[in-house]
């Protein structure tokens, strides 16, 4: 569920690619079930007509398809903050240094290897424990793309710790998911938090 | 020659990549979109005619005034009758919950996140790098670990099935950000302006509200309306705390009609398109005040 950007920076369209931002994790989900309906789904539709396909796919019946339809839907949700942070990081990547590069002879790739990256190599890593995390805590695109099936094949940790407490109303077990949730998350929080800027926040200490 | 051909290359790929990029993140809106406008029959046939079955707004007009739509009358039948659920007509009283509570935690929001970023920014205070690490790491934590216990709470203090419980929750789910934001944005305002404002005799608070807040009035207007859309599109409180018809909001309603085999593809993606448009709108305004503020407030 990772995706890193090149120079997307000074794109026009930018304020269209943040809409999924706005959009519910239950209502994507909703729109995603109806992308991958295996008999007059979207993609299905698209795809045959484009001539890819020559029979529909059933993503949703099938164990890896549906989770993968699972990963694309949440990638689609989570790209736009992800857009944000990397961009952020972009912006302040000052001009000079890709002209001195430029001037000692540096490709494209090198420039982005050698110029680009190291400056937003924090935002990666924070991209990337970041969307982890949410990955880690997926629950209502789950809950509305495929309810966990077919079988248990998408019931993701958090859905899973859903449905035991309020579904089965099996509290204690629940509240023992949690915990484990919460501690496995925990270390994904503190690795964001130790690659935030110091400073980042506050004048004074 | 060859680097210009190289360069162009290089713009072709980035176009190329853009391009990908944005048929990724338009298509579901666009065939949700068409799937609301057009005839049912026509998008399940195999295969769908999408473009060639015209196009009409009767589900739109359903969910809003009650009118039944025309395609379901023309087949008539108790079948194709009972296609048209009630349920989807609950949307425009479930958005009206979501608005009435978001617009509410906004105002608390800002009423309660400005001073704190202010003394957070401004101000010397022992433990400050404690205190913003534990209001952005405890929000880290995923909602499904501590559904339970603020679930038990809210019952202790009976406010289950109320908007009340939902508002005091996105307070809580929303105001770090509006802290952390507003951290950024004061930061950039000059020291100076503040010193002739302490010169002139004006206490903390009263530089806060006269001179702070208007100065950084788009980064605040901003991070209002991004608590706005953060609560207007949450659910699993939602869910866990108003399930009761009277309080449900507009994700909760969209949810259980999603899973309702008697509501048509054609009135759910009505429904989404609808019940999306508020924070869809609100996302041009948090782009142009808030994430350009944070992103050239890092520069500094």
């Amino acid at each position: 569920m990772l995706h890193i950007l090149g120079h997307a920076s000074r794109l026009p369209a930018l304020p269209l690619v943040l809409l999924p931002w706005a959009v519910p994790g239950v209502i994507a989900g909703v729109i995603w079930r109806w992308m991958f309906n295996n008999n007059y789904g979207a993609i299905n539709t698209i795809l045959h007509a484009l001539g890819i396909i020559d029979q529909y796919v059933y993503w949703l019946s099938k164990p890896t398809l549906a989770l993968l339809a699972a990963c694309i839907a949440q990638t689609w949700s989570l790209l736009p903050l992800s857009i944000i942070l990397i961009m952020a990081a972009l912006q302040n990547i000052p001009e000079e240094q890709y002209e001195a590069a430029r001037l000692d002879g540096a490709n494209s790739l090198q420039l982005y290897r050698y110029v680009t990256f190291p400056h937003i190599r924090t935002s990666v890593v924070i991209v990337a424990l970041y969307n982890s995390l949410m990955g880690l805590t997926a629950y209502d695109i789950v809950y509305t793309l495929t309810a966990g099936g077919p079988g248990t094949a998408t019931s993701v940790i958090s859905y899973f710790t859903w449905t035991i407490s309020f579904t089965h109303l099996n509290i204690g077990q629940g509240a023992a998911l949690a915990t484990i949730i919460a501690l496995v998350s925990i270390v994904f929080i503190v690795g964001i938090l130790r690659a935030l800027p110091k400073g980042a926040l506050s004048d004074v200490d | 020659m060859s680097t210009s051909m190289r360069e162009r290359l290089e713009a072709a790929v980035r176009y190329l990549w853009i391009a990908i990029l944005l048929v990724f993140v338009l298509t579901p809106f666009l065939v949700t979109l068409l799937a609301s406008l057009t005839p049912d029959k026509a998008i399940i046939s195999q295969p769908a005619r999408w473009f060639t079955s015209g196009f009409n707004i009767d589900n739109y007009v359903y969910i809003l005034t009650g009118k039944l739509p025309s395609q379901y009358e023309v087949e008539a039948g108790q079948r194709t009758m009972s296609m048209v659920s009630q349920e989807i007509r609950f949307l425009p009283t479930a958005m009206l919950h979501s608005i009435i509570v978001s617009l509410l935690v906004m105002a608390f929001d800002l009423i309660l996140g400005a001073p704190a970023a202010y003394a957070l920014v401004k101000m010397r205070i022992r433990g400050k790098g404690v205190v913003l690490n534990f209001i952005l790491g405890t929000r880290l934590i995923p909602l499904v670990a501590v559904a339970i216990p603020y679930y038990e709470l809210m019952q202790l203090f009976k406010l289950t099935n109320t908007l009340t419980s939902l508002v005091i929750m996105y307070v809580g789910l929303t105001l770090p950000f509006v802290i952390l934001i507003l951290c950024v944005a004061f930061r950039q305002i000059d020291r100076a302006i503040e010193e002739a404002a302490q010169v002139d005799g004006l206490n903390p608070l009263q530089t806060l509200v006269r001179i702070v807040v208007p100065v950084a009035a788009p980064s605040i207007v901003g991070a209002g309306l991004f608590a706005f859309m953060l609560s207007y599109c949450e659910f699993l409180f939602g869910l866990l705390l108003a399930t009761n018809q009277s309080v449900r909001t507009m994700p909760v309603t969209m949810a259980s009609v999603s899973v309702n085999p008697d509501v048509s593809l054609g009135l759910t993606c009505a429904g989404i398109i609808l019940g999306v448009l508020p924070a869809l709108i609100v996302i041009v305004p948090v782009w142009r005040y808030m994430i350009r503020g944070l992103a050239e407030g890092a520069t500094k």
